[in-house]
């Protein structure tokens, strides 16, 4: 991984880096303001983002802790995968000053419906099962997914949502719980969602009651474009919007930070236009590129997974509650 | 020539094209324009700023009564004044012939802090210091249990000058009212509940294997002995709805190992952060919207009595119970194991005294209570016989609570201001602006109480207006998505208007040659 640019934007520091290894992942620090007490770029530039799954007593000792700091000293940076960036760690950070989180969420959302689109389903429900497996309890996943694949009458395996054509695992599970489900998939609901402005009667489970101790996954998937993300084959939300949506959020403190993965062909462009502090966004596929799906499965008859999720999916199979992984590593593997 | 003619002879087009030109900005512009501008309330934007740029800080009165030396009440008074957000203002006076007395004749703390309650009324939000004669077997410092701290001449003043500020205000919370950012790397920052005018406090019980212990537990008469008092005392400053459940057949998923030292099972504390998760579902926190603290009491498994939490170092923790931050506690209660014949489900009864008391230890914890524990050399006195809490800690949460409400409403409002202002036609409805101009009032009202160290007063209005400035923020028509911006606005009207208005535009060339045809020919008359 090379640093290829490194500007000073409004007083914070912003890296964008180049593709690296499989699956063209690439991602971005958004440093917050508090960084630039260190001037020069040349220095280090400590941002630790940590997503604990399952951390709710303080001090919390790291379950899956994915957590990265990045120490921009260009001479010495680590150039190629899989070093992981934890190689230069800053030394006398101890876990539990760094913590700043009481708690973590997770907004899971499938845009796409229709029968072809079964991949995108598998991938929201397999995120779904790896950090529900990991401990982030049902009360603070919101999911939201725009069509039923598992009752859908093409299903030659009715009840069932696969995301491997040797069929592994069930990702629909038993105990599925989606929230926002059918037609309520829409921009608006996301928007009011995220921003918390939703009609008085909406129940608790469809509500983001997160505070300023909150760490957000929010992981989207489904068709995109350059700047907009296609929801439910008739509406768009834009990158703009969206960065609209996180600054309100940001105003009145409903997170901590948030990891935003997306994966969408031209991904890149979503989160051009972040400009609120804490938001790492790790995208699948930069600006005029396309993101593939991985295998098709000949028994059901559509393509199963997206090779973005694949991978993301075959590192996050394997950790455990009280793994010691990086989020380095885990952006290292896809 | 013919067209000049024609010009000429038919004045009709150029006074018709006049007239269209004519109808269409005088009638057609304005009824577009009403027909088109949205609703807005009007919003006291200049108020917001104003009141966003005062400093604020709370006032608390603080009276001397006795003579101290005049070096310390000067050194006292440079050391309180460079805290930030209280100013205080010191008084003294000399103590009346009964104080004199009930100095004189008091034995015990408790007794001798009994008499001088009585005598010295401090108003709510105030504090006084009372100085002991020197002969007095007495600590050094005593805080009272009403807002009256006992001092010897000798005493130390960093210690008085602590015990002061931290009674006034929880250090914390006087350092994030002022910054308004979560407070990095300070677990106890993290660990208050934010500031809500409501909580619902859930107690649970969890027993995981009822066929084995009948658990009696009256946790109604426990809540009305131990923890009625303290939510009554609250409710003006947050309000307590206190609830009790019992889960069956519901256990923790933890692994203890068996301790042979200490003959119990040990659950290590690495443990303690997985266990919320699995339950949390079960606990019904989706039942309402108010932020809620949960304390579970739980009851170990057969095979695991008795189950005792060890901390990092090894040894078992005697409280036996552990605060999961912003969201309550956990505690547990071990039973005695079963005689080997006894009938099943055997009954068991529970130490409500143990279980309350670790719940109210939780309570102080979350909300916070101010507490002196961390200050040596210092004794504080309880309330005798009950768990209510003392005036001076009630007055320290009030005025801690009124600083967190004060930094949220600023932010509130302003990023209202900020989202109303970016889109100019976002309808602003008649109740979202009542409620942002009570907002206002009531802030600008708690502004001036805390100033002048009212603080019950403050209380109200704070909560109050908190309340508003939310319901306007969070309101659903709040929405930027449902405008469109200016630039598609533009899109909107421009196929609208061009192809009438390029018609009359070229035709008013007619009106004008008409026009200098007439001033011409005025000129060649």
């Amino acid at each position: 991984m090379r640093l290829q640019e490194l500007a000073m934007i409004d007083g914070g520091y912003w890296a964008q880096t180049g593709s690296l290894g499989v699956g063209e992942a690439t991602w971005r620090i958004n440093m917050e303001r508090v960084a630039t007490a260190l001037r020069s770029p040349w220095h280090t530039l400590g941002a630790s983002y940590t997503l604990e799954s399952g951390a709710h007593l303080s001090p919390p000792p790291p379950a899956c802790s994915l957590r990265i700091t990045a120490r921009v000293r260009l001479a010495s940076l680590v150039t190629s995968c899989p070093g992981p960036l934890s190689v230069v760690y800053d030394q006398g950070v101890s876990e539990t000053s760094e913590k700043t989180h009481t708690n973590n969420w997770a907004v899971l959302v499938d845009t796409s419906r229709f029968w072809f689109n079964y991949r995108h389903v598998a991938n929201v429900l397999s995120m779904y099962r790896s950090v529900k497996r990991l401990g982030i309890p049902d009360s603070q996943i919101i999911l939201m997914v725009a069509d039923d694949m598992a009752c859908n009458p093409r299903n030659p395996r009715p009840a069932t949502v696969f995301n491997n054509a040797h069929q592994h695992i069930n990702v629909y599970g038993e105990d599925v719980e989606v929230d926002y489900r059918g037609y309520e998939v829409t921009v608006e609901n996301f928007v009011r969602l995220l921003t918390g402005r939703l009609a008085p009667s909406t129940p608790r489970s469809k509500r983001l009651l997160t505070d300023d101790g909150s760490n957000i996954l929010i992981y989207m998937t489904g068709h995109g474009g350059d700047g907009f993300l296609k929801f439910q084959d008739s509406e768009e939300i834009t990158n703009v919007e969206l960065a609209d949506a996180f600054e309100q959020m940001w105003q009145k403190k409903r997170y901590n930070e948030i990891l935003f993965i997306i994966d969408t062909c031209q991904a890149a462009s979503m989160y051009e236009h972040f400009y609120s502090p804490n938001i790492l966004a790790i995208a699948s596929s930069l600006v005029g590129e396309d993101s593939l799906s991985h295998h098709v499965d000949p028994a059901i008859g559509v393509y199963i997974i997206d090779r973005f999720t694949y991978y993301a999916l075959e590192f996050l199979e394997r950790v455990t509650p009280d793994s010691k992984k990086t989020l380095a590593q885990f952006v290292c593997s896809t | 020539m013919s067209k000049e003619e024609d010009n000429a002879k038919n004045p009709e087009g150029a006074w018709a094209a006049a007239g269209f030109a004519v109808v269409l900005l005088v009638v057609g512009v304005p009824v577009w324009w009403f027909t088109t501008t949205v609703y807005r309330a009007q919003l006291p934007y200049s108020t917001i700023e104003t009141l966003s740029s005062q400093l604020r800080h709370h006032t608390v009165g603080v009276t001397i009564i006795g003579s101290l030396p005049p070096s310390f009440q000067e050194d006292l008074v440079k050391s309180l004044g460079s805290m930030q957000s209280v100013k205080f203002l010191m008084s003294q006076r000399q103590p009346t012939k009964e104080e004199r007395q009930a100095l004189h004749s008091g034995k015990t703390p408790d007794e001798l802090d009994r008499h001088m309650s009585q005598l010295v009324r401090v108003a709510a939000g105030m504090l006084a210091v009372v100085v002991l004669p020197e002969a007095m077997e007495i600590k050094e410092v005593v805080v009272g249990t009403d807002r009256l701290i006992y001092i010897k001449p000798t005493a130390d003043l960093q210690v008085v000058s602590s015990v002061v500020r931290n009674m006034v205000m929880d250090p914390l919370a006087s350092r994030y009212a002022f910054t308004n950012r979560p407070l990095h790397h300070k677990k106890e920052a993290m660990r208050q509940v934010p500031t809500e005018p409501g909580y619902d406090v859930t107690l649970t019980l969890m027993v995981p294997e009822p066929h084995r212990t009948k658990i009696e537990w009256d946790a109604r008469a426990a809540v009305t002995d131990y923890l009625s008092p303290v939510v009554k005392q609250l409710e003006n400053v947050s309000k307590l709805t206190v609830r009790s459940q019992v889960l069956y057949m519901t256990g923790l998923s933890v692994s203890p190992q068996w301790s042979e030292a200490h003959k119990h099972y040990a659950l290590p504390e690495n443990q303690l952060p997985l266990t919320i998760n699995a339950i949390e579902a079960k606990l019904g926190s989706f039942v309402w919207t108010r932020p809620s603290l949960h304390f579970v009491v739980y009851i170990p498994r057969e095979k695991q009595l008795p189950l005792h939490i060890h901390a990092a170092d090894g040894s078992p923790l005697p409280s036996n119970s552990f605060l999961v931050p912003r969201w309550g506690g956990v505690m547990i209660h071990n039973v005695p194991t079963a005689a080997p014949n006894v009938s099943l489900p055997r009954p068991v009864t529970l130490d409500s005294h143990w279980i309350m008391s670790t719940v109210l230890t939780h309570l102080h914890r979350l909300l916070p209570i101010p507490s002196l524990r961390e200050i040596e050399g210092v004794e504080t006195l309880a309330m005798k016989d009950s768990s209510m809490l003392t005036a001076w800690q009630l007055d320290g949460l009030a005025r801690a609570r009124v600083s967190a409400y004060l930094s949220n409403i600023r932010i509130t409002l302003q990023s209202l201001c900020e989202l109303v202002g970016e889109i100019s036609n976002m309808v602003i409805s008649d109740e979202v602006g009542g409620w942002v101009w009570g907002a206002v009032e009531e802030w600008e009202e708690c502004g001036r109480a805390t100033r002048e160290g009212r603080l019950q007063d403050a209380t109200l209005y704070c909560t109050r207006s908190f309340t508003q400035a939310d319901a306007a923020f969070f309101h659903p028509s709040m929405l930027a998505l449902l405008y469109f911006p200016d630039n598609q606005k533009y899109a909107i009207y421009v196929p609208l208007f061009l192809p009438v208005s390029i018609p009359v535009l070229l035709s008013l060339k007619m009106v004008f040659g008409l026009c200098r045809k007439s001033s011409t020919k005025e000129k060649s008359e």
